[in-house]
């Protein structure tokens, strides 16, 4: 890649700089702004050092130049309808693709449940055995803690009467 | 974890949103098609590239997780592998043919339209070598900067900064015989 642009500085540290920016220039051709970054102010001041950098960077200018004169490319607006219309059939796809797997984990279930039956029949007897089930929940339950100071009022006032009946029989 | 300007319009894509698909259409149609154009040289199966690489943004947006690469690249790098299967599907000319660059255009560069002298830069571009092509139309057209565009092309940065000057050095040749001639 490098063609051995002579450093006039001389220094080895001077070389790999300018090999350096030549290996950038041709790269990436002359304009600053399409450098790496952080090779820009160190090919920069490269260039300014060196007669040979610099006829080198007009060469790869006119190439740019040539390049920038290269058809521009028309977007259509046929192209974003296409792109948007791939997307629509991607989504309704995926909707109705967690429809169909939704329905077929509802089919599992009533299968294990009841299977065979149409799907009111499990429906049916599933809201039956819960209505059921809260009702007789509901008339036979009651709390612990109230059961528990009943017991404790009974024990209080079989044990309270000894000195309620002394006092009374005197 | 790297700021990924699209990150929040993939998901939402991903979630059926029309107005993030739209966005992200808008943002980026217009660089696929000239990657692809550039790549292709051929207006319709540029289109059709872009086109399939929009169909597997949509497929695969809903799974996107931001993290590893920038969303742009790896779109980038997909409209790309599109460019290179139907390059490698068209039948092979011989390479002096690809190279060739028509010099029926009387006169030298002066005296050609710019119409002329476009279709020749065209023309000289789309006879490099495939990988070469790619590194200069991402960083000379699509003004990558130089980790993007090597990682759009899956190479190290060393490998794009050689593709990038063996591509220039032949386009100046190229170029260089065009206006002799």
């Amino acid at each position: 890649m490098t063609r051995g642009i002579e450093n006039p500085a001389g220094d080895r540290h001077g070389d790999a700089a300018t090999a350096r920016a030549e290996a950038i220039i041709s790269a990436f051709g002359a304009n600053p702004a399409r450098w790496p970054a952080k090779d820009r102010a160190a090919v920069a001041a490269a260039l300014g050092k060196n007669t040979d950098l610099e006829r080198q960077a007009s060469l790869e200018a006119a190439l740019d130049a040539a390049l920038d004169r290269a058809e521009t490319v028309e977007i259509s607006e046929a192209s974003r309808l296409r792109a948007f219309a791939a997307f629509e059939r991607v989504a309704g796809a995926r909707a109705r693709s967690i429809r169909v797997r939704l329905s077929r984990l509802m089919d599992s279930v009533r299968e294990m449940v009841w299977p065979g039956a149409p799907w009111w029949k499990p429906a049916c007897a599933l809201s039956l055995s819960l209505v059921i089930g809260l009702s007789l929940g509901l008339t036979i339950f009651s709390p612990v803690s109230e059961r528990d100071s009943g017991e404790q009022t009974v024990a209080s006032l079989l044990d309270a009467p000894q000195s309620l009946d002394t006092e009374q029989s005197d | 974890m790297i700021e990924d300007p699209d990150a929040e319009l993939v998901a939402r894509a991903g979630a059926g949103d029309r107005g993030a698909a739209q966005a992200l259409i808008n943002r980026h149609l217009p660089k696929m098609t000239t990657l692809a154009r550039r790549m292709l040289s051929d207006a319709t199966e540029a289109e059709d590239a872009v086109q399939e690489a929009f169909l597997r943004l949509w497929k695969h947006a809903a799974a996107w997780r931001p993290g590893k690469a920038k969303f742009e690249t790896w779109l980038y790098r997909v409209t790309l592998n599109q460019c290179y299967d139907r390059l490698r599907r068209r039948p092979t000319a011989s390479l002096d043919a690809a190279a060739h660059i028509p010099d029926s255009a009387p006169g030298p560069e002066a005296t050609l339209d710019e119409a002329d002298v476009a279709k020749a830069v065209g023309e000289a571009v789309e006879a490099l070598p495939q990988r070469q092509r790619a590194a200069i139309v991402l960083c000379h057209y699509q003004e990558c900067g130089n980790i993007e565009a090597a990682e759009i092309l899956g190479v190290s940065v060393e490998a794009l900064e050689s593709l990038l000057a063996r591509g220039r050095r032949t386009l100046r040749r190229q170029l260089e015989d065009l206006r002799k001639s």
